[in-house]
């Protein structure tokens, strides 16, 4: 198992944001969390990268207990994340935004910085072609130079995309990516992530796009209210009567 | 074809500075000039530094002054009591700040924003009392007097014109140092913790060390300043490093450009300047130096080299740009 939540458990203030979740995921899958807002898919995942200690449970990463690690351990283990809320660094380069995803493959430090010594060079090189290439991948080569910030919200998901897959995670976990796209955007990154798989990476997804949680995902995951509520292939949970009424039936009010 | 600019323009870039460099000693020979100048490079030295910190970092310090105190003292006691030469003086005038630099961000390293703004003026003003307060070793408000000039070999540097040699050139070397850093991993590292912290944590940064990092690099640069100072006027006093000059080197940073080391030089430049120019009305000069601030702000927020980087739409990683832009071109065609 690449992934394994074992009776996870957050609250903040009394108030319980997950209650005793067992996961597991897979390598190679691309497993899909959803639930209605509040069901505590971000809490789930900011547990998992490390932003958020579970009060209870532990999380086991190429079986490895990582539970309560800082952030940028966890990311040194091969585990790598979009936002919900889109957190890219807005004032550098698409460029560069890129090239601080690949940090823990490079290693240069104050002395290779200031004598740009081979290694160094030959670092940043590889990082440059390599934050080229998976800008291209997205889509954005064309404006490498401009400012994070000024792209529109949909290029900026595929930024952040290309962020995370800079980092060559064997983990990646997404939270909803295609917020705020338009279909057509939204369908050309639902391909995108299937070749992610392909290339060997462990997606994890928090989606609210039916369509593209039905399309991709090996196997879905229900959370309502903290609590794990169901789990299957997207055949099985579209009939499970507990994540109907949890879910789906919710969604047909709007 | 890029590469090929990119090569020229680092060879130009080094000419010019020295051609800029050699100008003013071919027309003055006044004392007066070369000691502002000289002021000039001092203040440079410790923008940047604060550059590295603020500009780069994202980490607010304003009691910058004490690092540049911490490296004028520890240098000029030095020399007082070994006589050793400038080549050991100004690094350790550095590593002494430096150390400072390190102990301060350990302590502050929990604090953000405001709380990071006062927690700084509270050791600024520490270090002030200390230096007050020592006299046995810092001669207090008395002053620390006699101070040694560098020398080089026998050839003592006791004029602002000789100094000017050492200063200038040492100035030059400390910016591109900086440039080296701010362009590289460990810049880009700096950059996305000013950006977002949380999201650098998520790719591996370590923020703590990186913050320490900075402040203690920032800190650095702070003590050569005050090691050159030290030596160039022979005499210490405490006003020479108090709030004011913590508040004249954030202005210089405000007004060069943050995140911009160039900046740092403008900014240095134009403030010690107008601080002569405006000597003849000296009551009302830092009403001037008030207003000029508060108009940087509103209207020049990023400075002036800052804005007009963003007008040619540059941004750090320059050569990145480059190159990208001509992949971008050859993508679309």
């Amino acid at each position: 198992m690449l992934l394994k939540l074992q009776g996870v458990s957050v609250s903040f203030d009394g108030l319980k944001a997950l209650e005793n979740v067992d996961i597991t995921l897979p390598e190679g899958m691309i497993k899909s969390l959803i639930g209605p807002n509040g069901a505590g898919k971000t809490t789930l995942f900011n547990v998992i990268s490390g932003l958020a200690k579970p009060t209870e449970g532990r999380v086991l990463f190429q079986d490895v207990d990582i539970t309560g690690k800082p952030p940028f351990q966890v990311s040194q283990r091969g585990i790598a994340r979009t936002f919900q809320n889109i957190r890219l660094f807005a004032h550098m380069s698409v460029m560069a935004n890129v090239m601080v995803g690949g940090h823990n493959h490079t290693k240069a430090g104050v002395s290779g910085a200031i004598f740009r010594t081979s290694g160094m060079r030959r670092e940043e090189k590889e990082l440059r072609e390599k934050a080229l290439s998976l800008l291209e991948f997205v889509g954005l080569a064309e404006c490498a130079a401009e400012e994070a910030g000024s792209l529109p919200y949909g290029r900026q998901r595929l930024l952040e995309l290309a962020r995370g897959l800079a980092a060559s995670p064997r983990l990646l976990l997404l939270d909803e990516p295609t917020a705020g796209m338009n279909l057509t955007e939204s369908a050309m990154l639902t391909r995108m992530i299937g070749k992610i798989r392909d290339l060997g990476i462990t997606i994890f997804l928090v989606e609210h796009h039916m369509k593209v949680v039905m399309g991709i995902s090996d196997q879905v995951t229900i959370l309502d209210h903290g609590v794990k509520i169901g789990e299957g292939t997207p055949e099985e949970i579209k009939k499970d009567e507990k994540v109907i009424r949890a879910y789906l039936g919710e969604k047909r009010r709007y | 074809m890029t590469k090929n600019l990119s090569w020229r323009n680092n060879l130009i870039v080094p000419f010019l500075w020295v051609f800029l460099l050699a100008l003013p000693p071919l027309f003055h020979s006044s004392s007066y000039i070369f000691h502002t100048l000289n002021m000039i490079a001092y203040f440079t030295i410790a923008v940047a530094g604060l550059n590295i910190l603020m500009g780069y970092t994202g980490q607010i310090s304003i009691g910058h002054a004490v690092f540049y105190a911490v490296g004028a003292y520890v240098s000029a006691i030095l020399a007082r009591k070994f006589a050793l030469p400038f080549w050991l003086l100004i690094p350790l005038g550095g590593v002494a700040a430096a150390l400072m630099g390190f102990c301060m961000g350990a302590a502050c390293l929990r604090l953000k924003e405001i709380y990071l703004a006062m927690a700084t003026i509270g050791l600024a003003g520490a270090g002030e009392g200390v230096i007050i307060n020592w006299d046995t070793m810092t001669g207090g408000s008395m002053g620390l007097l006699g101070i040694p000039y560098f020398s080089v070999g026998s050839f003592v540097l006791d004029t602002p014109q000789k100094q000017y040699f050492l200063v200038m050139p040492l100035m030059l070397l400390m910016l591109f140092l900086a440039r080296q850093l701010v362009t590289s991993r460990v810049g880009r590292a700096f950059m996305a913790i000013r950006e977002d912290p949380v999201a650098a944590a998520c790719y591996g940064i370590d923020t703590t060390a990186f913050k320490l990092l900075a402040f203690t690099v920032s800190a650095f640069y702070g003590g050569v300043a005050g090691s050159l100072f030290a030596h160039s006027t022979g005499i210490l006093f405490p006003d020479h490093f108090g709030m004011e000059v913590s508040i004249l080197l954030l202005m210089m940073l405000v007004i060069g450009g943050r995140g911009s080391i160039m900046g740092s030089i403008v900014g240095a430049a134009l403030l010690t300047a107008g601080f002569e120019l405006l000597r003849s009305v000296k009551d009302y000069q830092m009403i001037v130096y008030g207003m000029v601030l508060v108009a940087f702000i509103l209207f020049m927020p990023q400075g002036i080299v800052g804005t007009l980087l963003a007008h040619r739409k540059h941004l750090p990683f320059c050569s990145v740009k480059d190159e990208c832009a001509l992949k971008g071109e050859e993508a679309k065609r």
